[in-house]
């Protein structure tokens, strides 16, 4: 937290002299130069944090474009006039002991009333708000296995 | 190191990008990491809560694919047979939770839905335990020799930003073998061949589970690698694992070299900002061509310009009677479609392994 309000106050400082046009002392004083070693520092600090966001915005950003597969047509014809309990029982008597994805199967984000309407991008918005999802929670997992494995260092170590 | 982790994981777009696909593995990855997680917990702080969540998480896991069974029952039972070693006061709430896990388990054994499929087709070699356990050990070791130095190398990095922020191992854990770890995460990692090879024989491993066991083996690494050296610094006040800013910045060098080096970050990128808005402008108008066609005709409509491989992994097929093709028209209400030209790129895909896209339902 202090690295960051370090390095907002750095970028702010910087941004402030380029605007006011003081170039050429921008690189002279040393509170400029402060100011600089705090945005590199952040940079460094954080440096796979940055990557990994930089490498992982592609992926979330492209869902926008994504389209229902066979399987999930397949699961809609399936889940299509059938309630809860119907489709699970079917699901475990015909297809196998996958319990917990029929269960989730049950969220398929897709119109089922298609008579004669064509799939809209407004139909498949949650469709594609799925792997947003999908990511974050394995991101949230992974954060959680890490709380459960490491500490800061404590006060007697040091 | 989460989204990392994740992103070095993942080779077939249906493992994120198809809700079906991504619905039976992505959860069993959240889940395996989230009952690891839960373990811990348990170990340090046996109580009812904590209990319910890995007991929880442990039979949806098992629930959501064979590969999670598989893994959370090794976890659990490794675990609890090194506490019973240990004489140590979670033993108990272990075994429990084992016993818990068991019943979830022979729920997901035992479901008809299981006799249906296998009565379907018959492979060579399939329920064979020895032929099963042989193809586990040598998929995982042909696999992890692609997988080992990016996951080394995240695993570096990963390691001196721990060590940055002055992060060390929870004391329970300090005291865990890291060769024990070791083992358990590779019978974890080799295990997780197993239901495919035993249920399908010689039939390849489908390309989901391959990601799952990627994700496993990804973050099994790197949690055994900062055990080791976590360990360490926690034990010996963190005096001997020191990175100098030399070495830091060698290793990001190369960090980055491997990204541009690798084409899958470039495909990414042209994906989004090339392919992927001339794919979905072609759907859409699929769409449009499905729902105005009568009931009685067959629908043939035209290949894709442009395949965004980021997201696109399956297609309508040129022959009617093909049944993946029979889902599409069921959904829209009407009689068939098919494409006009086979789309190569799908072709290519599966071709390699064609008993994979037949039988992968």
């Amino acid at each position: 937290m202090v690295h960051m309000q370090g390095a907002a106050s750095g970028c702010i400082l910087l941004f402030r002299r380029l605007l006011l046009g003081q170039i050429r002392t921008l690189m002279s004083t040393s509170q400029t130069k402060g100011a600089f070693r705090k945005v590199l520092d952040f940079a460094g600090d954080h440096f796979i944090v940055l990557v990994a966001i930089a490498v992982i915005a592609p992926l979330i950003a492209i869902s926008a474009y994504i389209h229902p597969v066979s399987d999930d047509y397949a699961f809609a014809n399936y889940f299509r006039g059938l309630n809860f309990k119907d489709f699970f029982i079917k699901m475990y008597t015909e297809l196998g002991g996958r319990f917990f994805t029929f269960l989730f199967v049950t969220l398929l984000p897709m119109p089922l009333d298609t008579n004669m309407m064509p799939l809209t991008a407004d139909d498949l918005l949650m469709y594609r708000i799925a792997p947003i999802l999908f990511l974050a929670g394995l991101a949230l997992s992974l954060h959680h296995l890490a709380g459960s494995l490491f500490q800061k260092v404590s006060q007697e170590q040091r | 190191m989460a989204v990392l982790t994740a992103y070095l994981s993942f080779n077939h777009p249906e493992t994120i990008y198809g809700f079906i696909g991504a619905g039976a593995y992505t959860p069993s990855m959240m889940l395996l990491v989230l009952l690891a997680s839960n373990l811990i917990r348990l170990v340090k702080r046996p109580g009812k809560q904590i209990f319910l969540f890995a007991a929880l998480t442990g039979g949806m896991a098992i629930g959501a694919n064979e590969t999670g069974l598989v893994v959370a029952n090794v976890l659990v039972f490794s675990v609890m047979t090194y506490m019973f070693l240990k004489s140590h006061p979670a033993r108990m709430t272990l075994l429990s939770l084992f016993l818990v896990l068991t019943v979830f388990s022979l729920a997901a054994f035992l479901a008809p839905g299981n006799g249906f499929r296998d009565a379907t087709k018959e492979f060579q070699h399939e329920k064979e335990f020895f032929f099963a356990l042989g193809k586990s050990i040598s998929r995982f070791s042909l696999n992890s020799v692609y997988w080992v130095p990016i996951t080394a190398l995240t695993s570096l990095l990963t390691l001196e930003y721990a060590r940055r922020r002055e992060l060390v191992l929870k004391p329970v854990l300090a005291s865990i073998s890291p060769f024990l770890m070791v083992v358990v995460f590779l019978g974890c990692c080799v295990l997780s061949y197993f239901p495919n090879a035993w249920a399908r024989g010689v039939v390849n491993t489908a390309f989901r589970t391959v990601d799952v066991v990627q994700f496993i083996f990804t973050t099994g690494f790197i949690c055994c690698f900062l055990h080791y050296f976590l360990g360490r610094a926690s034990k010996e006040r963190q005096d001997d694992i020191v990175f100098g800013d030399t070495f830091r910045y060698v290793l990001i060098g190369v960090f980055l070299c491997t990204l541009y080096a690798s084409t899958k970050a470039k495909t990414h990128v042209t994906d989004l900002v090339r392919k992927a808005p001339a794919y979905d402008k072609d759907m859409m108008a699929r769409y449009q061509q499905v729902a105005a066609a009568s009931k009685t005709d067959t629908i043939v409509v035209l290949a894709l310009r442009q395949i965004p491989v980021t997201i696109h992994f399956d297609d309508i097929y040129p022959d009617v009677g093909n049944w993946r093709n029979i889902n599409v028209p069921t959904y829209f209400h009407k009689k068939a479609v098919r494409l006009k030209e086979p789309n190569r790129y799908i072709e290519a895909l599966y071709g390699m392994e064609p008993l994979e896209k037949q039988d992968d339902k």
